[in-house]
């Protein structure tokens, strides 16, 4: 494929600098590291003891950008780790057996400590008993309940505080060597909400004819600060007024999406995502999108880290311990289907989107539980298409372009069938 | 007149429908699938123009009076016709490529063998193209190619010349030949030679020669004028059209299956290299549909990776499964392995009906979770694509409705290998 | 003196090979290769064996031991049966004294073997049974592309941009080639892929068994020009000390060494007065 340059806007360049920035800080050797996860995570509670946040998860998806996370994987399978494995914990694990180099070069100091949030993915509690078996680091296990009701409980909430008081503050104290200050994480949640703000104005201007940002592939940039080792600091909140800014200059400008390949042009179908995407064809994907015409008005990979707009939720100082407990709970991938439906079928109806396409992942048994389930039930609430494809996180062997493309194709001509209403009715030849 | 064309181009063989203003079906053409696309889409139009001429032909003829012999008769013909004169460019192909420095040593030897391998094949293609002569395929490539290969290495032993050398001038020369389109004018006279040949060998026929000669004549002079034409399948992104012309192939099955059978509302179609469930409405629109992926289990391959592994032909693995008395279970969802299974099996001393059988059930098995995922199978139930030739994959399918969804319509046309390019002549029709 | 006859029976071609061993000197007489094509094998052992021995004007009752290997353990004329492996080796000692591994591309796998320089084999890795590395997979891509066997090397060799495959699946790989071909692929760079794709595999297995040396290609796809090269290729890239080695009879490899082990074990047995009375 040609790389022709892709125009990078100003947000685009801030959060690459901050990313690098934060790799650098792990790396350095002068800060105390975790390791966590992105959904649920307690970034604010870690900044309040000076700790670094490396994910994992992240590392794995920056390695498949960089088309480097298919020999990781092999690695891995080498091993002995089954073709069946989640490709992220194969893509870590083979990253460590080859050195445990970061993007900027500089080898992966040990991690201090591994602290575990989200417990709605079990491959998680899996990966780090491994990581914990390589590196006899002390480990901190936050127990979240799953919300088989659909809403987090009282009860829920008490659990998990009472846990962040008794366990994963006191092995914070004890790594870090800092007492914990619940002043200082009011702060940090305060710089939370303000660039939550600007995050849920940013999800939903989708809702506008033509949409001027695309909610999957642009959206997983967008929410990369929010979701990771930025929720809570002063650049999170730079970044998402400039993000802000960018946007409302497309709409003033009457612009629809602009994706890696430049302006989409005629906006033909909306569509609300379900599922991660696939990393290592990234552009690749997204290119198929760009060609249709087809823009994706809401998705639910944008609420992994956390759902803001369903509920409304926003960290709250006057609440800290709770509000982060709120947070975990929160997940998308912690809702119970029901939940998840409904959230999927509010977004087809309110962003006026043609339908519903489900990237079903092979390796990722949390997003991918239910998904044909779901599928109906949001046919059936909506009365428009869905349809199917499925690729991986981060191992290319499964992104089988042309399958894909097959497919996507199919599906968008069938929204066009579906709009023109059957059609004429047939004689039979 | 004003004709409505779909073109399916599959992974292994490229299909072609042709329709006349009434939407009635008149001629349909199929050919190898090759890498050359545009080479594939013009033979089997062409092949589809061939079908439609002897329709128009047999509706010009009327019936009684032996038309149907006489037509026949005439189709025979004219395949023999067209046998000897891909033969002929068969053979002048290979003497071309004798030029080849490689071969300067042997020329006139290679020369003589080729001679004599090829005026034996001459001297059968009659029996070949007989009445009641079973062909196992309609491709030039597959008769001649077999023919070829059986007389060259008995020439070759007797002459001392080495078949390798022989398959090899046939090898580089077939795909030149495959690569021919026959010309309008071509046909025209294999048609008219091909009744001369009829009329010829003709009793009990009533129709005179003028009229016949005068009725075929008519019908060749007719303009298939290509009003609008619609690509569709595996390589239909390359196809010589533009974008608007391109339809995806689940439509068109959906679309094809309905023409054939209104009353489908579920459509199965497993092909070369992968298998749809497809759902479609009342007109024949599709409202849900699911593909096999990272996997080939379930699709017409798997049976192609079997006749390959018992060295037998594809279409022999259908009614040897016929005979089988009970089931193998399969344990092997993969394809390769499968393979390997039945060479264990058979290495056990398991009859070979019933692992077939039992291999037959494994696809099917397959092809119904892709069903079930589409959203399962409601009357009436329509199956299409190359192995809905084979009765064993069928009867197996049929079990497994009756075990799963009780008891449906169950549709199979003869003509099911057409399905995508039907459906892909309705949307060309459409479209005007 | 002592005169054998090797056929080892693929799943594609037959290959036979007769030999006359005198005093420790092998010569071999007489050679046929016939392609099954869904012919009853068995039938085309009998007929091989009849070619060979009229080859070197002989008539079967001369023949001391027939021996048989690959998918040949059922033959009725058959004395002796060999595991591939070990005529493998012995077949490509014969055609190249240097040798010190073997690497066997057959239909539905791959096997490398590691042997001492009497042939005997001292430790072996077979590929998983995959069919997009074998010469029917590369068969029906030719047919596909419109290009011819002997073609393949030389087209493979002139890639300038090979196109890698990426489908774990054998007949998903046969899917990837369709697909290529309709992104205008050239025929150079999809054979290259799948060159290097299989390359890449009988490398690890090579490096798995830590064969050193020289390694002889043996089996139909030996006379693969893009193969081998890419083969060579594929050791410098994984910087193993091995050299990759060819034959232009590499294909009776198998035959060979049938032969040549029939020839040593009727010497054997006629040593020790084993033989069976002739009847």
């Amino acid at each position: 494929m040609s790389q022709q340059d892709v125009i990078k806007s100003r947000s685009m360049l801030l959060q690459k600098e901050m990313i690098a920035r934060n790799y650098d800080k792990i790396t350095s050797g002068e800060v105390k590291v975790s390791s966590t996860f992105v959904p649920g995570n307690l970034n604010e509670l870690l900044m309040c003891f000076d700790i670094a946040n490396n994910l994992p998860e992240i590392n794995a998806i920056q390695n498949a950008m960089r088309k480097k996370s298919g020999e990781m994987i092999m690695e891995a399978e080498r091993s002995g780790h089954s073709e069946d494995v989640c490709t992220y914990v194969k893509a870590d694990i083979g990253m460590m057996a080859k050195g445990n180099i970061a993007p900027n070069g500089k080898p992966f100091p040990d991690p201090d400590v591994l602290l575990l949030s989200y417990t709605g993915c079990f491959t998680f509690l899996k990966w780090f008993e491994l990581l914990r078996e390589q590196y006899k680091c002390p480990t901190v296990m936050l127990q979240v309940p799953y919300s088989a009701d659909g809403q987090p409980t009282k009860n829920h909430r008490d659990y998990i505080v009472k846990q962040l008081k008794e366990e994963v503050i006191p092995t914070l104290e004890k790594i870090s060597g800092i007492k914990f200050d619940i002043d200082r994480l009011r702060e940090y949640l305060r710089k939370s909400a303000k660039a939550e703000d600007d995050l849920v104005w940013m999800l939903e201007q989708s809702k506008r004819k033509p949409s001027p940002i695309d909610c999957y592939f642009g959206g997983v940039y967008y929410m990369g600060p929010i979701f990771t080792a930025f929720r809570g600091t002063d650049e999170a909140i730079t970044y998402y007024q400039m993000l802000r800014e960018e946007i409302q200059e497309r709409i003033d400008k009457g612009l629809g999406v602009q994706t890696p390949e430049g302006e989409m042009g005629e906006e033909k179908y909306r569509l609300v995502v379900e599922g991660p995407p696939n990393w290592t064809s990234f552009r690749e994907f997204w290119k198929m999108f760009h060609e249709a015409g087809a823009v994706v008005v809401a998705s639910s990979y944008t609420k992994v880290g956390g759902v803001y707009d369903y509920d409304n939720f926003r960290h709250d100082p006057d609440h800290p311990l709770e509000s982060l407990a709120d947070y975990c709970l929160g997940v998308y991938t912690n809702r119970n289907l029901p939940t998840r439906v409904d959230m999927l079928a509010r977004n087809i109806k309110e962003y006026e989107a043609d339908g519903l396409l489900i990237n079903s992942i092979k390796s990722c048994n949390s997003f991918s539980a239910g998904q044909l389930v779901l599928m109906r039930e949001v046919e059936k609430l909506t009365g428009k298409p869905g349809a199917f494809v499925e690729t991986d996180l981060v191992d290319p062997r499964y992104f089988s372009a042309a399958n894909v493309k097959n497919r996507l194709e199919s599906y968008f001509q069938m929204i066009d069938q579906k709009r023109r209403a059957g059609g004429s009715a047939t004689t039979l030849a | 007149m004003r004709t409505f064309i779909g073109i399916d181009l599959g992974s292994t063989t490229t299909k072609a429908v042709l329709m006349d203003e009434n939407q009635a079906v008149l001629g349909r053409g199929i050919t190898n699938s090759r890498s050359n696309y545009d080479v594939a889409a013009a033979v089997c139009k062409q092949e589809a123009k061939i079908g439609a001429r002897f329709t128009l032909f047999k509706n010009a003829l009327g019936s009684g009076g032996g038309a149907e012999i006489l037509l026949e008769d005439l189709e025979r013909n004219f395949r023999l016709e067209q046998f000897l004169s891909e033969l002929n460019q068969l053979e002048q192909t290979c003497e071309n490529y004798l030029d080849h420095p490689r071969f300067k040593d042997m020329k006139s030897a290679l020369r003589e063998a080729l001679g004599a391998v090829f005026r034996q094949i001459e001297t059968e293609a009659p029996a070949i193209y007989a009445p009641e002569a079973d062909r196992k395929s309609d491709f030039f490539r597959d008769i001649a190619g077999s023919r070829f290969m059986d007389i060259a290495e008995r020439i070759g032993r007797e002459s001392g010349i080495s078949f390798e050398s022989l398959l090899n001038i046939y090898d580089k020369s077939i795909i030149d030949v495959e690569s021919l389109v026959h010309s309008d004018e071509v046909v025209s006279r294999q048609l008219m030679n091909g009744l001369s040949r009829a009329l010829k060998e003709l009793e009990g026929v009533e129709v005179s020669e003028a009229d016949a000669q005068a009725a075929l004549k008519k019908v060749i002079d007719l303009e298939l004028e290509e009003t609008y034409v619609v690509g569709t399948g595996y390589g239909r992104v390359r196809l010589p059209f533009p974008k608007e012309h391109i339809r995806s192939e689940i439509l068109c099955h959906g679309l094809g299956a309905h023409m054939m059978f209104p009353g489908t509302r579920t459509v199965l179609d497993i092909g070369g290299q992968d298998t749809k469930g497809i759902q479609v409405d009342e007109n024949g629109i599709v409202v849900n549909f699911q593909m096999n992926d990272r996997c080939a289990a379930g699709c017409g391959r798997y049976l192609g990776y079997i006749a390959d592994e018992m060295k037998i032909g594809l279409h022999e693995l259908g009614p040897i499964a016929m005979k089988a008395t009970k089931t193998t279970r399969i344990n092997s969802t993969c394809t390769v392995f499968a393979g390997a299974e039945l060479r264990d099996r058979l290495a056990l001393g398991e009859n070979r009906a019933d692992i077939l059988a039992g291999l037959h059930r494994a696809i099917m098995l397959r092809a119904m979770s892709i069903l079930s995922r589409s959203g399962g199978v409601t009357d009436q139930f329509t199956f299409t694509g190359g192995v809905a030739k084979n009765e064993s994959a069928v009867n197996e399918l049929r079990k497994l409705i009756r075990e799963n969804y009780g008891e449906l319509t169950i549709n199979i046309s003869d003509e099911s290998i057409y399905t995508g390019a039907l459906g892909g002549a309705a949307f060309a029709y459409r479209a005007v | 003196m002592t005169l054998s006859i090797g056929i080892d029976v693929g799943s594609g071609v037959i290959k036979t090979a007769l030999f006359r061993e005198e005093e420790g000197n092998s010569e071999w007489l007489a050679r046929y290769d016939a392609r099954i094509r869904q012919r009853d094998a068995y039938q085309l052992v009998e007929e091989s064996i009849d070619e060979v021995t009229r080859q070197a004007g002989l008539k079967r009752g001369d023949i001391h031991y027939i021996a048989t290997t690959g998918e040949g353990e059922n033959v009725k004329s058959a004395t002796g049966h060999f595991y591939s492996m070990t005529t493998h080796a012995r077949g490509a000692l014969y055609l190249n004294p240097e040798a010190r591994a073997v690497l066997d591309i057959g239909a539905l796998n791959g096997r490398a073997i590691n042997m001492d320089e009497r042939g005997k084999v001292l430790n072996y890795r077979m590929t998983s049974q995959c069919a997009s590395g074998s010469g029917q997979f590369l068969e029906n891509i030719a047919r596909y592309l419109g290009i011819s066997q002997d073609e393949i090397g030389e087209l493979s060799q002139q890639s300038t941009n090979p196109e890698p495959v990426s489908s774990i699946c054998a007949v998903l790989a046969e899917t990837d080639v369709i697909n290529m071909v309709s992104r205008s692929i050239p025929p150079s760079d999809i054979l290259r892929g799948i060159h290097e794709s299989m390359a890449d595999r009988l490398a690890k297995l090579l490096k798995a068994i830590g064969a050193q040396g020289v390694v002889m290609m043996t089996g139909g796809l030996a006379l693969d020009t893009g193969l081998v090269k890419a083969m060579q290729d594929s050791l410098a890239k994984h910087k193993m000390a091995a050299t990759i080695a060819s034959h232009p009879d590499s294909l009776f490899a198998g035959a060979i060494g049938a032969a040549l082990w029939g020839g040593f074990r009727y010497e054997k047995l006629k040593e020790r007065g084993l033989l069976p009375k002739a009847s």
